[in-house]
């Protein structure tokens, strides 16, 4: 057993930079998504407006893109590095998967980003867009495989146990366990929502702005309609990952989520103080009969929600990140609902685009959508606690042997460099939108206007490289 | 079906060094080149292939744990410093060269840090390769040493400059096969006046490892010590053949014989370790996931790996004929000589 303030330092590490990473698939899966849509659009339609959005969106890609790439093999080496104990118990089950991650959507999305971002004039159009087709199938399987590992961590199945290693018997009860049923598309709704609402936003200060005005119009477009249809399946899926696989797998998660000690209460907290080390809340605030509403959906608001005291002291998770997580999830999930709602009375009324409140809300909320997935996250990780395979593998039998003063050094580290690069990051986002999406072309809509000075062969046929041999 | 994979896992690393190798050595050169059209050019070697060629660290990390938990278990804790050291590296290689290419106006800066995180990843995987076949203290499946064991009496410092060495060298002779006019002439004189140093740190490193090591190195039997020495050969007939033809033609053939003074002492390696993977005690039979796990493996990596590794040269193949276009919009400011620089073929 290694010692609670060692093991809360590795577990902080492992948070932030998983945070870290989660920062960027959130946005750029669903921006490859986006990227299929505008090329596709602009195949099809030959309006080189979408060639512009196209290539706007790019550039704010590629580099989100990167920073998830290397943020994502910090992740790979820290399950090594930190949790030694768990690298060796879960190895053989979780290994093969994330082996298949690599395999199957990270050499597809390498293989095919270089062809994306500068392949235009090297390729034909139907290459650029099976390309873009193929890199965001690569996110997409990725985000499917990372899911199937993390699922299996708070539901395991499919296995057997031999010398304090788990071993597989059965792959698809171990890929199919039953969290992954819900997760995963719980997940791929949320990354998507939370790039729709970035580019929603982006549109917004564009039309904020008075620039590019068509094309903030249909980047606005697209983004909010995406949202709001996204957004009421996402509430469907949320609710039913909370009733079918948490409460069933995981009854101590939910119960933190809903920040009672007590049993008895009928109402859904709204703001708690919890006190776990005195197992009760010093403070709540909550809407009566709400949370027998919310959480077993019996509308005459009378079943009590049950209270961690059900759970001795020892095997609960931790309240504070677990409730607050849910909470900015679940306010953010309404948030942006209301507020796509309203955009799509007031594109039907004709008014959306002119609405200057409307506008700045829209740009002012553009991260909510990141925000939320990460709090989900963190009451799905807070919530398994102290388990790290649900009831199955402790956490704190599984760090290695470190010392902490090589843990501070290197949290410090991955703080200060993360923050460094998170800056520019910004920094570069800013710019690039500032700058703006470039002049549409006015002669040929294939020519882009200020690149290298090279004869354009987007019509050659496929592969023939530029002006060369 | 445990020989298998280590051979996967094996092909992994050589991919990874062969690849990423040449990658991170443009990368170091980067910081001695002055002229800023030739360094941007250097970029855009790299850039579209540097995320291709580091999925192959993340296979052999991947490989390895789920192949031999217990190898992936102890080497990682044991070489900790190190190799956060190489991530933070990496993670700055690869932000910086996106922004580099994307920035224009600030490729300078970017740039520098580019490089600069170049030479600190080959460093610290260099060390990483000493700490690793020094040996590590392993008990009840777990690394039972101190932080600072990593680097014994000094060794891994060795192994981490010659890794610099190497990858640079193999750089050079990239660039030379990838560039034309002055650019390349430049590079084939680094493959020359390289050369020597690279040959002196490996034979050091080499000779110093009986020394270095606590495993038991072997070379009793003609199944250890043939394929030995025809590593050693290899090695030393590669290392004549990259300074003999740095700067002729097919312009291809440093970089090759790089690749194969690679092969060669990765084989040469092996031999003396072979089962251990984890020197002194861990070994591929006593590491291994099992039999459920492999066998899933095998056949996850048969029917997708020929897939993988098709349109990974189909993407090599749509570039072969480095630089790329700059990304649109982005005309950068030191344009007027390019037309000199670009490549002819
Ligand atoms: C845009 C993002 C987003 C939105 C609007 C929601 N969620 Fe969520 N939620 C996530 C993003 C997310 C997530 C980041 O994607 C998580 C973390 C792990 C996972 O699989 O999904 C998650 C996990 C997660 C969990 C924990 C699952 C587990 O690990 O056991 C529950 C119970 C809910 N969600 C419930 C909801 C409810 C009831 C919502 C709406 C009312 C909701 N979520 C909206
Ligand atoms: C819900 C959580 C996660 C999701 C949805 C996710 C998704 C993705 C996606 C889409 C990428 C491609 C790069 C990008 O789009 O930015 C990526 C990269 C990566 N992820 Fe994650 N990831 C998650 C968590 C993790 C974790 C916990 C690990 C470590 C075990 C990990 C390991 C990696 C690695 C190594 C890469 C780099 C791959 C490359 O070379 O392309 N990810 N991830
Ligand atoms: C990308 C989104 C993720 C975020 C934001 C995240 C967040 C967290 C947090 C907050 C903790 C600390 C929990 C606590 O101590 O209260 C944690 C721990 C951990 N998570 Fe995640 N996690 C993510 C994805 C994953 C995935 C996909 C895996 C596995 C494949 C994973 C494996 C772990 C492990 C091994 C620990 C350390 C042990 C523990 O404290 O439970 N995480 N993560």
């Amino acid at each position: 057993m290694a010692s609670t303030s060692f093991l809360d330092l590795s577990r902080f590490q492992f948070a932030t930079t998983a945070a870290f990473h989660m920062t960027f698939p959130a946005l750029s899966v669903g921006l490859a998504i986006f990227l299929v849509i505008c090329y596709a659009c602009y195949c099809k339609t030959d309006n080189p407006i979408y060639l512009q959005m196209f290539r706007f969106w790019r550039k704010i890609f590629a580099v989100g893109f990167a920073l998830g790439i290397v943020a994502g093999i910090v992740l790979t080496f820290e399950l090594g590095l930190n949790w030694g104990g768990y690298s060796r118990a879960v190895g053989p089950v979780l290994g093969p998967i994330i082996c298949l991650e690599a395999l199957t959507a990270f050499f597809l999305e390498a293989g095919f980003i270089g062809i994306l971002l500068y392949g235009e004039g090297r390729v034909s159009r139907k290459v650029t867009l099976v390309a873009a087709c193929l890199v965001a199938l690569g996110a997409l399987l990725s985000t499917a495989w990372i899911l199937a590992a993390n699922s299996w961590m708070q539901t395991p199945t499919g296995y057997t146990e031999i010398n304090g290693q788990f071993q597989p018997t059965s792959w698809y009860h171990v890929i199919f366990n039953p969290a992954f049923v819900w997760r995963f598309p719980h997940q791929v709704l949320a990354v998507l929502i939370s790039a729709a609402w970035f580019i929603a936003a982006i549109g917004a200060y564009y039309l904020l702005k008075n620039r590019a005005a068509e094309f903030a119009r249909k980047t606005m477009s697209i983004g909010l309609l995406g949202a709001s249809l996204l957004l009421p399946i996402q509430l469907y899926v949320g609710d039913s990952t909370a009733s079918y696989v948490s409460a069933v797998y995981q009854p101590a998660k939910v119960t933190a989520a809903e920040g009672n000690f007590a049993n008895g209460n009928t109402g859904w907290n709204l703001i708690v103080i919890p006190n776990q080390s005195k197992q009760k809340d010093d403070y709540t605030l909550s809407i009566p009969h709400a949370g027998s509403v919310f959480v077993f959906h019996n509308f005459s608001g009378t079943t009590p929600v049950p209270g961690l005291s059900l759970f001795p002291k020892s095997m609960q998770p931790p309240v504070w990140p677990t409730f607050y997580g849910f909470k900015v999830m679940i306010f953010a999930a309404w948030g942006m609902f209301s507020v796509a709602f309203i955009g799509l009375v007031m594109r039907l009324r004709r008014r959306m685009f002119t609405e200057r409140w409307f506008l700045r809300l829209v740009l002012w909320t553009m991260p909510v959508g990141v925000f939320a997935t990460i709090a989900g996250w963190v009451v799905s990780e807070s919530g398994r606690q102290p388990w790290l395979v649900n009831g199955k593998l402790l956490v704190s039998n599984s760090p290695s042997s470190l010392s902490t003063g090589e843990l501070i050094a290197t949290l410090v580290g991955f703080w200060v460099v993360y923050l460094v690069l998170f800056g520019a990051w910004v920094r570069h986002v800013v710019r690039e939108v500032r700058r703006g999406p470039e002049e549409l072309p006015t002669t040929s809509a294939d020519t882009p206007p200020a690149s290298p000075p090279r004869p354009s062969t987007q019509l050659a046929p496929v592969l023939v490289p530029l002006g060369s041999e | 079906m445990v020989f298998f994979w280590m051979v996967v896992v094996l092909l992994a690393l050589l991919a990874y060094v062969i690849l990423d190798g040449y990658d991170i050595g443009i990368g170091t050169l980067t910081l001695f080149e002055r002229d800023g059209g030739t360094r941007r050019d250097m970029l855009d070697v790299v850039g579209n292939v540097w995320d291709g060629n580091e999925s192959w660290l993340i296979l052999l990390a991947m490989g390895l744990w789920a192949g031999f938990p217990d190898a992936y278990a102890t080497a990682l804790p044991a070489l900790y410093l190190p190799l956060c050291l190489m991530l933070f590296a990496l993670i700055f290689r690869g932000f910086a060269i996106e922004m580099a290419l994307h920035r224009p106006g600030f490729d300078r800066i970017w740039g520098r840090l580019f490089g600069l995180g170049s030479l600190v990843a080959a460093f610290a995987q260099g060390v990483v390769f000493g700490g690793l076949v020094s040996g590590i203290t392993v008990v009840n499946h777990q690394f039972a040493g101190g932080t600072w064991d990593f680097l014994g009496h000094g060794y891994p410092l060795l192994t981490g400059c010659a890794t610099v060495l190497l990858y640079t060298w193999a750089g050079a002779a990239q660039l030379q096969a990838k560039l034309a006019g002055d650019a390349r002439r430049r590079a084939s004189r680094q493959v020359r006046l390289l050369t020597g140093p690279v040959v002196l740190a490996s034979a050091l490193s080499a000779g110093l490892l009986p020394l270095a090591s606590n495993a038991r190195l072997r070379l009793d039997g003609v199944d250890r010590w043939l394929p030995f020495g025809y590593g050693l050969l290899i090695a030393v007939g590669a290392f004549y053949t990259a300074w003999r033809w740095a700067g002729r033609s097919p312009k291809q053939v440093s970089f090759f014989a790089a690749v194969a003074v690679q092969i060669g002492g990765l084989l040469a390696l092996i031999c003396l370790y072979f089962p251990v993977l984890v020197p002194p005690s861990v070994t591929i039979y006593s590491a291994a996931a099992g039999r459920n796990t492999l066998v899933f493996l095998t056949v996850m990596i048969g029917v997708i790996g020929p897939g993988t590794v098709g349109y990974g040269i189909y993407a090599h193949w749509v570039f072969r004929s480095a630089p790329a276009v700059k990304p649109v919009a982005e005309t950068p400011p030191a344009a007027p000589d390019r037309a000199a620089l670009s490549p002819t073929n």
